[in-house]
């Protein structure tokens, strides 16, 4: 992990902060019997966020965690979970995928969010027990319908929102974070299955933690 | 002809195993295996009526054979295309594990390095066997032209008719081939009904074989007494005499189609030819023995290298390094059905 004043302040050129010679001078002076005041340290600025580009959804589809959302999320958690990203892109999906795809992480620090059909989905296919799980813990509904051949998927609230926010964003963060602190940014530092876990876990504790602090 | 050896290291399949001592048998050379993966426990168990594992350790192989030469996908190789051993005396060709490679002792040790020249990026290597038997085929031949860069290779590529396989392991095997040759489609002629329409068991060790899972040819059913209009056939035969292999053009492009039968199964004498084009052309791969035992993996993939080589393929583009792709992360739900259609009946129709 890197150190907090590194993190908060990234572009700082390092040593920005040094005060030895200051102090080494003062030193020299109170030998003379001359004491100096301190003079206070500017107060280092907040990492700034990385840079968030919308592109306007497809037709009949929509982006259901806004960058103000997304803003909101990584202003809440801090520099220390967004340092080194480089960008974050609202984009649109592709329509030729037959899955569903929600985002993407490219190394390093590129986050590609896809939009998404407004709730309810209406999905061709059947969904593995394990993927259902991950829809109904973010709140999902879902329901087989017409023999099993096709599936709908009722997102009731924010929970599409918050599903985009912590299930993706915040996992494409973990995996961002194994990553960057790591320090191989473009190598793969952990086999796919240990890398999934992890930034699973990093989503799960996450989402904690917001909703912990949002009720409290 | 030089001495000729088949060295087969790390090797885990006992089938794979097999296959190499068979298509060594094709060039009338001896096939030995260095033993790091169980091979000789896994021989024993699967393959207990043949004989004995013929195994060499690294010092006899440094010793025995002046010229080592190993195949592999190494940087600095050169293609097995107008390759001759620069040493004199016994050669010794190293073929190693599909995953691994060659281990690096060995590679340490190896006078020369040779690649076969690979087109596709998805299915960037063939099945070891198959590979051994390319191997072998140019080493034993001595030489021979070399691949030439083309501008546009796949405007000379034939189209291909993989004829009547008689095993799905063997069908599969041709296929990843022809795919990593750089064949975007290939008609399928499934006489045994080992591809379309077979079991599941059949099914995926056939898909298996093929590495459906990344192999993106396209393979086309052909029926048996289907008519083609093609202005030339080329049927490429062990068994019948002909035009030699090498020497057959085999980069006419989308008017010519290279059949390649399963002679374990289809008679070449009984076949009616005339039905696939205008001018038919028996082309005869020939091979320094006589009896062994026939393989469609094997006779497939010689074919299909000497046509791509004819076929040539696009030169690299001076000082561009081929990269490293970047790990991509992705979080994405796949729907279990994986057709994209349904059979409906209609009276299922009526009712919905």
């Amino acid at each position: 992990m890197l150190a907090a004043s590194r993190v908060r302040a990234p572009y700082e050129p390092r040593g920005s902060q040094d005060r030895s010679l200051e102090r080494r001078v003062a030193r020299a002076f109170k030998e003379d019997g001359i004491l100096l005041e301190s003079p206070a340290l500017p107060l280092a600025q907040e990492a700034p966020l990385p840079r968030i580009v919308v592109q306007p959804p497809r037709a009949g589809h929509c982006h259901p965690a806004s960058k103000a959302a997304i803003e909101e999320l990584l202003r809440f958690f801090g520099p220390a979970c967004y340092y080194g990203l480089r960008r974050i892109e609202l984009v649109q999906g592709n329509h030729r995928d037959d899955r569903l795809v929600f985002g993407r992480l490219v190394v390093p620090g590129r986050i590609i969010l896809y939009d998404q059909r407004p709730s309810p989905w209406t999905i061709a296919g059947a969904l593995t027990a394990d993927q259902l799980e991950v829809l109904c813990r973010a709140g999902a509904l879902p329901e087989t319908t017409t023999a099993g051949l096709h599936m709908t998927v009722v997102w009731p609230g924010e929970t599409l929102r918050d599903f985009l926010r912590f299930d993706v964003l915040m996992h494409e963060i973990g995996h961002h974070m194994i990553q960057q602190y790591k320090g191989k940014r473009t190598l793969r530092v952990a086999r796919s299955k240990d890398h999934e876990q992890w930034a699973d876990a990093f989503a799960y504790r996450c989402r904690c933690v917001y909703q912990k602090a949002v009720a409290g | 002809m030089r001495p000729l050896t088949l060295v087969g290291d790390s090797i885990e399949n006992p089938w794979n195993a097999l296959t190499m001592m068979h298509a060594a048998e094709m060039v009338g050379s001896a096939c030995l295996f260095r033993d790091h993966k169980h091979l000789t426990d896994a021989w024993r168990e699967t393959i207990a009526s043949e004989a004995a594992l013929p195994c060499i350790a690294i010092g006899e192989l440094a010793q025995s054979y002046p010229a080592i030469v190993a195949l592999d996908t190494f940087d600095e190789a050169d293609e097995i295309y107008g390759f001759r051993p620069r040493r004199p005396g016994a050669v010794a060709l190293v073929v190693g594990n599909e995953r691994l490679g060659i281990s690096r002792d060995i590679r340490r040790l190896a006078h020369d390095a040779i690649e076969i020249p690979m087109v596709s990026r998805q299915v960037s290597c063939l099945n070891v066997a198959a590979a051994a038997a390319v191997g072998l085929y140019y080493l034993a031949r001595g030489g021979g032209g070399s691949s030439q860069g083309r501008s546009d290779p796949q405007r000379r590529r034939p189209d291909l008719l993989l004829m009547g396989a008689g095993d799905p392991i063997e069908l599969g095997s041709s296929i990843r081939s022809a795919c990593a040759f750089g064949w975007e489609r290939a008609l399928v002629e499934d006489r045994r009904g080992v591809w379309f329409g077979c079991d599941r068991i059949q099914r995926s060790e056939g898909r298996g074989a093929a590495r459906r899972g990344r192999n993106p040819i396209r393979l086309i059913p052909a029926d048996p007494g289907m008519s083609h209009a093609y202005r030339k056939v080329v049927v490429i035969t062990v068994a019948h005499p002909g035009i030699p292999l090498h020497r057959t053009h085999l980069a006419q492009g989308k008017e010519q189609l290279i059949v390649i039968p399963d002679e374990s199964e289809v008679r070449i004498e009984e076949e009616d030819w005339e039905r696939l084009g205008r001018s038919v052309e028996l082309v005869h791969l020939d091979l320094p023995a006589r009896d062994f035992v026939y393989h469609y993996r094997l006779i497939a993939s010689i074919a299909l290298a000497e046509t791509a080589r004819q076929v040539g393929r696009k030169p690299r583009e001076v000082g561009r390094e081929r990269g490293r792709r970047r790990p991509v992360y992705e979080k994405a739900l796949q729907a279990l059905l994986e057709e994209r259609g349904e059979l409906v009946f209609l009276e299922d129709l009526e009712a919905y």
